[in-house]
């Protein structure tokens, strides 16, 4: 079986254009989602309290909510969480929902206890505002090294330019994907930063391939344009970038699927950051390095 | 590389890994129903074996100089000399006579260490009075355990010899407070793959410890302290005060002269604290050093109790490590009751003796005198239904920190309530109190709140008190196990907190261990549709991978995660990146025409700088995420890397040298299934 009977052979860097403005178009919504509706950080990076509660019964969330709301005073979010037919609840408490000192998990199981008896705590986090503001560091520091790391790796192995074109693409992918986090008011987690980093890490696997192959190229048709040398070596690196890619998809998908509710909002962006990281390294990073190839001549 | 030889090296390194999976299957696997049951059967019947025939002896008298120990026994049962523990301290060197009903053990003539019999005798006395505070050995409820219930207050003093010989290397046990018994479980495999807390539930808690508090209490003391000091020396002072940058200030009545290097003061201040002199009086602050170390010592203190109190909680593998300057780790994996666990550690248990006063009432305090208040519960539903105030007077007698031990008891009604016993000093500061304050009431404080205020009648002699108060047996055996560990120097605020419910994470194994197969299905069925009897290659490829990677984590003792377990699951999308990548390689040097033979070794060739490039920024990616990540996530970044760095090995290695054995090693080669 194959996806394409003879070597592909489209002019993929004929619609760079067309990418640049798709791109350009994703990033600033991404970034305007950023200042339109901001992340929602979890528990981890705000602080608080989550507690994951199994009823025997389909609960009223009507009902919880006013149990909640009678007895504390700040916001309390309670949604359903995971299948409907597991009666399973996710509350989630503010930091500053007891006093300091309460046994929360005893303080949640009292509130529980006027409407319900018949339900089981399964999970409990709590994350005070110390903890939180390390995590958000250490998230970000992360990041900041994964990118720095990147350039450095990809400018000694192959130009400066590959580098930096691929840490552009990285930054597109991420944008893009939390763009599309943030659209749909899922919750900044900890899980959610090393799902973002993995893709970094995925994304610029594929980016590598195709780099590999433009240098491969280049030193094999010195004379060809770089755009057509860039060009053949999408395509001929196409079927395996689709391949990995659709495998790769596949087992996130079936995670997202079956793997539970606690996964599941890793998967989702893991599902986002693979295709606009598939996108993002052929109708990309290559663009760029051939746009930086441009301005240095012209120089 | 000759074909045999790199057969004969994947051979070792499957087998290698084999040998670290198949324990780690072992535990994935569902087990027949009843195989730990049947297991826990037998030790139970070993046990007894072992353990009834003792219990008849109850006492061992040593004679030295007769060369005998005497043993005395409940009945006329024989004795079982053939018994395995009982031999094992005897060594073979005493031979049994029994005279007039009475049983002597006598040592062999042909040994003649006389000390080795009151060894001995010592020996026997200590195992047989352990072993006839056995009640019962029976199956726990859940037939998972093995219990030992004792009578009512006992406790095995000394569970390290004979009973670690019964216990063989296959269990270990766990007192449980308040039901007298001694739960035995089994222990867990070594060099599997342990589960993080996510998977098999349990709690991580990370603590810390309000050290200011401390410093703040000591200053507090040490400037009341001062004022002693001034007040016995008739020195007439404004105030004595902490302001709020935490130094004592010293304002003296104008004219009157302190000379804080007399022997008194310097016993107080020195070495601790830089003195100023002001125009009113003094400034005396305390040295960042010595600030330092008091956080320190504090949050040892803490790291110790919590330690001790945990120990008593029957966790199987807990871990409690210090983080930083401030923060205690925490880990109980498998807690059942993570409420109680809660509780326990979070408890500062402060224990204080404090005398009612005898005038005074809660609007008019004077400066010796604080209000605090009681709990009023109800007697049966132990709900707090209001409270009821003292008057006490603010000087501590007692404090718990002299007790020496605390238990449960029971009064004639069933009310439970805690002893405690206090050692040599604490006990003769409870007799003279006691007997100094005849008639009146001695308010016993838990943090702060009053515990009860009973009447002294007499003088307390030996050092015995009680603490009355409604409990529930729970609570009273919470309560005699905080102060039994002793109480914490501050406060504790929870930092963080990760407590998953058992059923969750069995849950989560059951759900990725799913994806995982249907993910490897799936990939399976793709490669070998896309790619034929090179698909199949690459499949092995992948099973070999796996089996690595649960090798490499076994191994490492790494834990694995439920992320962990994600991350293993997208290994196997994107394992197959390499062989897709090398067999690209080869249908397009097939396409442009080159021989089968030469098509193989260039895909591979070029491929592998390919795979080599890509791999490393992935794992580059994984080591960050390591480095910055906490619990879970690490355990998703090593899952990640180990998976990588396989699968370069199984697919590269592996993968070429099966297309040497099948198509290379053929004398013609016209086709190549791709």
């Amino acid at each position: 079986m194959k996806f394409f009977k003879d070597q592909p052979n489209y002019n993929i860097m004929a619609k760079k254009n067309l990418a640049a403005l798709l791109s350009l178009g994703l990033i600033v919504l991404g970034i305007g989602m950023f200042f339109a509706k901001g992340v929602t950080y979890g528990i981890d990076f705000k602080g608080g309290t989550l507690v994951q509660v199994q009823f025997n019964e389909a609960p009223e969330l009507g009902v919880l909510r006013t149990a909640f709301g009678d007895s504390i005073s700040t916001a309390v979010s309670i949604t359903s969480f995971g299948d409907d037919i597991n009666n399973e609840v996710l509350i989630t408490l503010p930091q500053n929902a007891f006093s300091e000192k309460a046994n929360i998990s005893a303080e949640v199981k009292g509130i529980l206890n006027k409407k319900f008896n018949d339900y089981t705590v399964r999970r409990v986090e709590t994350v005070g505002a110390k903890v939180g503001g390390e995590l958000k560091e250490k998230a970000f520091n992360a990041a900041v090294f994964a990118l720095v790391g990147i350039l450095v790796y990809v400018g000694l192995r192959f130009q400066l330019r590959y580098g930096v074109a691929a840490v552009i693409a990285l930054f597109h992918d991420v944008i893009i994907t939390l763009g599309v986090f943030m659209l749909l008011d899922k919750e900044f987690t900890l899980t959610i930063v090393a799902a973002i980093l993995t893709i970094i890490g995925y994304s610029l696997n594929d980016t590598i391939v195709v780099f590999d192959r433009v240098r491969e190229n280049v030193a094999k048709l010195p004379k060809s344009p770089l755009l057509d040398v860039i060009n053949r070596s999408i395509n001929e690196s196409l079927s395996r970038t689709i391949l990995t890619s659709v495998t790769t998809f596949f087992v996130v998908f079936i995670l997202f699927i079956f793997g539970g509710e606690i996964i599941h909002d890793f998967c989702f962006t893991m599902m986002i950051g693979l295709i606009v990281g598939t996108y993002s390294s052929i109708f990309v990073a290559s663009p760029i390095v051939w746009f930086m190839d441009q301005r240095k001549r012209a120089r | 590389m000759s074909l045999p030889a790199k057969a004969l090296l994947i051979l070792a390194v499957i087998t290698a890994a084999l040998f670290y999976d198949l324990p780690t299957l072992r535990t994935f696997m569902p087990q027949e129903p009843g195989a730990k049951v049947s297991l826990m059967k037998s030790r139970l019947s070993q046990i007894k074996d072992l353990v009834e025939p003792l219990q008849v002896f109850q006492l061992a008298l040593a004679d030295p100089k007769k060369s005998r120990i005497q043993l005395l026994m409940a009945d006329d049962s024989r004795v079982p000399l053939e018994n395995p523990i009982l031999k094992g301290i005897l060594k073979d060197q005493f031979t049994l006579q029994s005279t007039k009903g009475e049983v002597y053990l006598v040592l062999k003539p042909e040994f003649k260490d006389k000390t080795f019999i009151s060894k001995v005798g010592g020996e026997l006395d200590g195992l047989f009075t352990n072993l006839r505070k056995i009640t019962s050995i029976t199956l726990g409820d859940d037939s998972k355990s093995i219990v030992l219930a004792l009578k009512k207050g006992r406790r095995l003093s000394d569970l390290t010899d004979p009973l670690k010989t019964m216990l063989a290397e296959d269990l270990e046990s766990f007192y449980k407070e308040g039901e007298n018994k001694y739960q035995l479980r089994a222990k867990g495999l070594e060099n599997v793959v342990s589960l993080g807390l996510d998977l098999q539930g349990g709690m991580y808690l990370d603590i810390g410890v309000e050290v200011d508090v401390v410093v703040h209490n000591v200053l507090q003391r040490t400037t009341e302290a001062l004022e002693t000091l001034l007040l016995d020396g008739s020195i007439n002072y404004d105030s004595v005060e902490l302001d709020e940058d935490l130094n004592i200030v010293i304002s003296l009545e104008a004219n009157e002269r302190l000379d804080l290097s007399t022997d008194d003061f310097q016993r107080l201040l020195e070495p601790d604290f830089s003195t100023e002199k002001t125009d009113a009086g003094y400034v005396l602050t305390l040295k960042p050093d010595e600030a330092k170390r008091i956080r320190q010592r504090a949050i040892e203190q803490a790291l110790e109790t919590i330690r001790n109190r945990i120990d008593q909680l029957g966790v199987k593998e807990p871990s409690i490590q210090r983080r930083g300057d401030d923060s205690i780790i925490i880990q109980l994996p498998g807690l059942d009751d993570p409420d109680k666990a809660r509780r326990v550690i979070g408890q500062v248990a402060v224990l204080n003796f404090l005398l009612v006063s005898k005038n005074g009432t809660p609007e008019s305090l004077n400066d010796d005198q604080m209000l605090l208040y009681e709990e009023v519960r109800d007697p049966i539903t132990k709900e707090v239904t209001g409270q009821t105030p003292y008057v006490l007077e603010r000087k501590v007698l007692l404090q718990g920190d002299l007790i020496r031990d605390a238990r449960v008891s029971f009064s004639q009604t069933g009310q439970a309530s805690v002893s405690m016993s206090f050692n040599a000093e604490g006990s003769q500061t409870f007799a003279d109190i006691t007997g100094a304050n005849v008639g009146r009431q001695l308010a016993i404080v838990l943090d702060n709140k009053v515990q009860s205020a009973p009447r002294m009648n007499e003088k307390i002699e030996g050092g015995q008190a009680q603490i009355t108060g409604n409990f529930s047996p729970e609570e009273a055996s919470e309560l005699a196990l905080v102060l039994r560990s002793g109480a914490l120097p501050a406060p504790i605020i929870i930092h963080e907190e990760r407590t998953v419910g058992a059923s969750l994470g069995a849950d989560s194994i059951r759900q990725a261990l799913f994806s995982l197969v249907i993910g490897f299905v799936v990939v399976m069925l793709f490669m070998v549709m896309y790619y034929n009897v090179s698909g199949m290659f690459s499949v092995i490829a992948l099973l070999g991978n796996i089996a690595l990677i649960v090798a490499a984590l076994a191994y490492f003792q790494a834990t694995l995660t439920l992320p962990g377990m994600a991350g293993i699951v997208l290994t196997i999308g994107m394992a197959v990146d390499a062989n897709v990548l090398i067999f690209e390689r080869i249908r397009e040097e097939l396409a442009k025409g080159t021989r089968h033979r030469t098509a193989i070794q260039l895909g591979f060739q070029k491929a592998t700088v390919t795979i080599l490039d890509s791999n490393i920024t992935t794992i580059l990616a994984a080591i960050i995420l390591f480095q910055f990540g906490t619990g879970p996530i690490k355990g998703f970044a090593v899952t990640l890397s180990i998976g990588i760095l396989a699968s370069m090995f199984t697919s590269i290695f592996v993968g070429k040298y099966l297309f040497e054995l099948v198509y290379l090693t053929r004398s013609k080669l016209d086709k190549i299934s791709i």
